[in-house]
């Protein structure tokens, strides 16, 4: 049984049923996600020079015939083709099968990403008034907590966490994303009024991953309207005002360079990509650094104060408009 | 390893890496090793010198017509600012 879904804008057929709507495109497959056995994967790793990621939270091998291992102890491992068009998973442990969908959608079809030449963002992204609004961040800086209290104000979500961006005649189409969020739970009754719900992301984090109707989520294209760099809570008294500044085009281009949803794909053709796409990006869609006290409480003012920088009144209405 | 240049040290840019000027401003990434540098004008106008085979002394002479600033202070600002840049081998000797 094989299914069918749009997702980041790539049309993905996979052998394990995800928690959204399917959806038919037209065309092959650009990514065919495939399970696989316990065998399989310890004769595909078995000469894998496992590499840490820095958060320590998953390990990651890219393979003499250029295909990448990744693995999370005790959860899945991934195999991911050297072109990028072939996913294969293995579950490691009777954790969460949401999980393993997050992370397949996520870090997994990252690398598959690279592999096909498209630069995937480490960003969560609202749509208002038709148009996406970007928010970049490390992970822990708040983008998808920002990304809520936009839609309590009845923004719809256009993807959590990575963020891919087509550049078609002249314009820079944010792509929708998995209709899922990833928040705590705080979060989730506080702007989402939902409680209870959702399924924990892992037994390590208390992220609940929830599902979002189509009244939360866009799945289809917005125009990208600007970028906000959050900046980190260690950067940030908790006594200062909210700011907003705008970035050089420098400036800019660093940033998003800096938030590339892979860091670890750095060979040199990947590199010239990911500096040449970034520079158009820079150069197209204003780019702001946004600081402001970690207060729960601040997360409606910093709305607010985003709604201002925009000049949209102070209205978060998410008109139907699309791209 | 420290890299050091005298005042009649031919500069030029390395291949390993690509750069853009942005309004005045300047950004270089490495392809080594994926490090990105942003330099402010004044930088961004010696990145700009060194993408042809340059002495430090003929920076100098030109910053200097172009700018206010004391030929010594120049001439430390600017040797610090290559050594810099040829430790991540984004600029080495031309000869």
């Amino acid at each position: 049984m094989r299914y069918w879904y749009e997702v980041y804008g790539i049309r993905l057929r996979s052998e394990i049923e995800l928690s959204f709507a399917e959806h038919i495109p037209a065309g092959e497959p650009e990514v065919d996600v495939l399970g696989e056995t316990e065998h399989f994967f310890r004769r595909a790793s078995r000469a894998a020079a496992l590499i840490p990621d820095t958060s320590r939270w998953y390990e990651y091998a890219i393979l003499d015939n250029a295909q990448i291992y990744l693995r999370w102890d005790g959860l899945f491992e991934f195999l991911i083709d050297g072109d990028g068009r072939r996913i294969w998973f293995h579950s490691l442990g009777a954790d969460s099968a949401e999980s393993l969908r997050v992370y397949l959608l996520g870090r997994a079809l990252s690398f598959a990403l690279v592999r096909q030449g498209l630069e995937p963002i480490h960003s969560s992204a609202v749509v208002l008034n038709g148009a996406a609004l970007a928010f970049l961040g490390e992970s822990g800086f708040g983008k998808s907590s920002l990304a809520a209290v936009f839609i309590e104000a009845g923004c719809r979500l256009l993807t959590d966490d990575q963020l891919l961006v087509s550049h078609a005649s002249g314009q820079q189409a944010a792509q929708p994303g998995p209709p899922r969020i990833k928040v705590f739970p705080w979060v989730a009754r506080r702007f989402l009024s939902l409680h209870g719900e959702g399924v924990r992301l892992n037994k390590w984090s208390e992220k609940l991953v929830l599902p979002l109707g189509d009244d939360r989520h866009q799945s289809h294209p917005a125009p990208l309207r600007a970028f906000y760099v959050l900046d980190g809570p260690s950067a940030v008294s908790n006594q200062q005002n909210i700011q907003i500044v705008t970035l050089s085009q420098r400036e800019a281009l660093v940033e998003l360079m800096r938030h590339t949803f892979n860091y670890h794909l750095s060979d040199r053709e990947r590199l010239q990509r990911l500096f040449s796409k970034s520079r158009e990006l820079a150069s197209r869609v204003p780019v702001k650094r946004i600081s402001y006290p970690r207060d729960p409480a601040m997360l409606p003012n910093i709305r607010q104060r985003i709604l201002a920088d925009l000049g949209d009144g102070g209205r978060a209405g998410s008109s139907l408009g699309g791209f | 390893m420290a890299v050091r240049f005298d005042i009649g040290s031919r500069i030029v840019v390395s291949k390993d890496q690509v750069s853009s000027e942005l309004g005045g401003e300047a950004v270089i990434l490495s392809l080594i090793n994926g490090v990105y540098y942003g330099l402010d004008p004044v930088g961004a106008r010696i990145w700009q010198l060194v993408q042809e085979p340059v002495t430090l002394e003929q920076i100098r002479d030109v910053l200097r017509a172009e700018y206010n600033v004391e030929a010594a202070e120049l001439r430390v600002d600017i040797r610090e600012l290559l050594e810099q840049l040829a430790e991540h081998g984004l600029i080495e000797n031309a000869e």
